[in-house]
């Protein structure tokens, strides 16, 4: 999907600059309600089901991606200083393609994990694809569909070169996701520890036994 | 996403002075 928006410039090859910034608006919309149904709402169902404070494993998740994303920002600010333009013709714009990979890469990754866990448990979810859980299934896999697209098409158009390397360009930024839907369901194995099901499957068997 | 969005995607959005068209289309998208 990402190389299927990136292929857009095909059809405009110099596009205006209203439309890159109609088409960035529109991606950050599909990204917000994305980043909504896909993973803050299935996270905030999956706390109602398991008890406790619903909102508290959702918030700290929340704030330590966000800390995260602060952290790497700084490190990475000044490599981003020596990039161009080649839509303003100036200064590099900070929507670099590690940017764009990184976005990819965390809910990739955790669709993995909730989808291997969901499947352990004999629910009705799916594939990594669909980011769902049965009702819904549908518009939240559209939603992050659609992201994949815009965002290849911001990352191919505001390029310089031909064509074909700008379609290029957009279509690696959406190279890293198979191996962050491959890498996310292992993870869950090699960390129990932070995987309260299991956590709660041991506290239930030592009570039992 | 959220701090893509909000660290990258609306400061680029305003850049170049179309920031209500993109704003427009943000809404859009969201609701769609």
């Amino acid at each position: 999907m990402t190389a299927l928006g990136a292929a857009v410039v095909f059809l405009a090859s110099k596009p205006s600059a209203r439309l890159l910034d109609s088409m960035l608006g529109f991606s950050a919309g599909v990204m917000l309600a994305a980043s909504y149904w896909s993973l803050l709402a299935p996270s905030v169902a999956i706390s109602e089901e398991r008890g406790g404070i619903v909102w508290l494993p959702t918030a700290l998740g929340f704030a330590v991606g966000g800390l995260g994303c602060g952290a790497r920002q700084a490190d990475a600010a000044p490599a981003h200083r020596g990039a161009w333009d080649h839509r303003t013709g100036g200064p590099a714009n900070r929507l670099a393609s590690i940017d764009a990979a990184r976005a990819g890469i965390t809910p990739t990754t955790s669709r993995g994990v909730g989808d291997r866990r969901r499947g352990r448990r004999g629910r009705r979810g799916g594939s990594a694809s669909d980011g769902g859980r049965g009702g819904g299934v549908g518009s939240r896999a559209r939603h992050t569909e659609s992201a994949r697209g815009c965002r290849g098409l911001d990352d191919a158009c505001p390029r310089g070169g031909d064509a074909a390397s700008r379609v290029q360009s957009g279509q690696l930024t959406g190279a890293v996701e198979p191996f962050a839907a491959v890498a996310g369901p292992p993870s869950s194995d090699s960390r129990p520890r932070f995987c309260p099901s299991r956590s709660r499957l041991r506290q239930e068997r030592w009570s039992t036994s | 996403m959220v701090y893509v969005v909000i660290e990258e995607l609306v400061p680029e959005c305003r850049r170049s002075g179309h920031a209500d068209i993109a704003v427009l289309a943000t809404i859009i998208a969201s609701r769609s």
